[in-house]
């Protein structure tokens, strides 16, 4: 079990729980892609919210990781969604221009129920 | 799209007074510390507001990030002298490498900091001015004194 972040399917929709307040290090940046990549791989069109509300600071570099990884999920056909992002991380969003493209959700549980909407109500 | 770094073969100015010099290897292993350290002073000198420590914490990551990244990772040091005069405050963060070239740096960004210039979008808009020096070894970041 990882100690960055928690998976767990919530109404057939993945959530990644981030358990850190610093994605900063790049070895801790990885490491977060790496899960993100393998809870993508297990259900590729699965829709995926990313709950950030334990977290108050991230990198560029991260900021790189979840575009692509955004990018790759439309190519499947998946949603990726950002939740719980605080104040600060909106505004680092906003100036990096990524809000114009990952949408963001209040919490987890908004994201979630969005994200099953979108997805015709898909159970698994 | 980021403009290409502005990068002076001299030292940095030298404005105001130190208020903070550390030394620490070019490892990720002290940055955090480095940051908090940076911070703190930053709002005991009432240079930053509450407000932008979140901001500012990002700015100064990036500019640590890459210092380490692109400089003497695991080999030498980084120097990091804060100063304050005159109702600014400016950090050197000098990695001790051979600097860069601005030719080398693609048009949207340095790559290493992000990709595609968001580490020198988030540093832009924080500081007033951010400038490399010694040949790009040194970043110099610069801002009115807002606390």
């Amino acid at each position: 079990m990882s100690d960055i972040a928690t998976t767990a399917v919530h109404e057939g929709v993945r959530v990644v729980t981030v358990l850190r307040p610093r994605l900063l290090d790049p070895e801790t940046v990885e490491a977060f892609d790496a899960l993100l990549r393998a809870t993508r791989a297990e259900a590729p069109t699965c829709a995926l919210v990313i709950d950030l509300s334990q977290v108050r600071f991230v990198s560029s570099s991260l900021l790189g990781h979840l575009v692509l990884l955004w990018r790759e999920a439309q190519t499947d056909g998946a949603v990726v969604a950002l939740a719980g992002v605080s104040h600060g991380l909106q505004q680092l969003l906003r100036i990096t221009d990524i809000d114009r493209i990952i949408t963001t959700y209040p919490d987890a549980g908004q994201g979630i129920a969005a994200l099953r909407r979108a997805q015709g109500g898909a159970s698994g | 799209m980021a403009e290409s770094p502005a990068i002076d073969p001299g030292p940095p100015p030298q404005h105001g007074e130190p208020l903070l010099a550390l030394v620490r290897p070019a490892d990720f292993a002290f940055h955090d510390e480095l940051l908090d350290r940076i911070i703190e002073r930053l709002r005991a000198g009432r240079m930053i507001a509450d407000t932008e420590v979140e901001l500012a914490t990002h700015c100064l990551h990036e500019a640590l990030a890459n210092a380490i990244v692109h400089g003497a990772r695991g080999r030498g040091s980084l120097r990091v002298e804060l100063r304050a005069g005159e109702g600014r405050w400016s950090l050197a963060i000098d990695d001790g490498g051979t600097g860069f070239s601005a030719d080398a740096v693609p048009a949207n960004g340095l790559g290493g900091l992000g990709g595609r210039g968001r580490g020198i979008r988030i540093m832009r808009a924080f500081v007033d001015d951010l400038r490399w020096y010694r040949g790009g070894a040194c970043a110099w970041l610069s801002r009115r004194c807002t606390g």
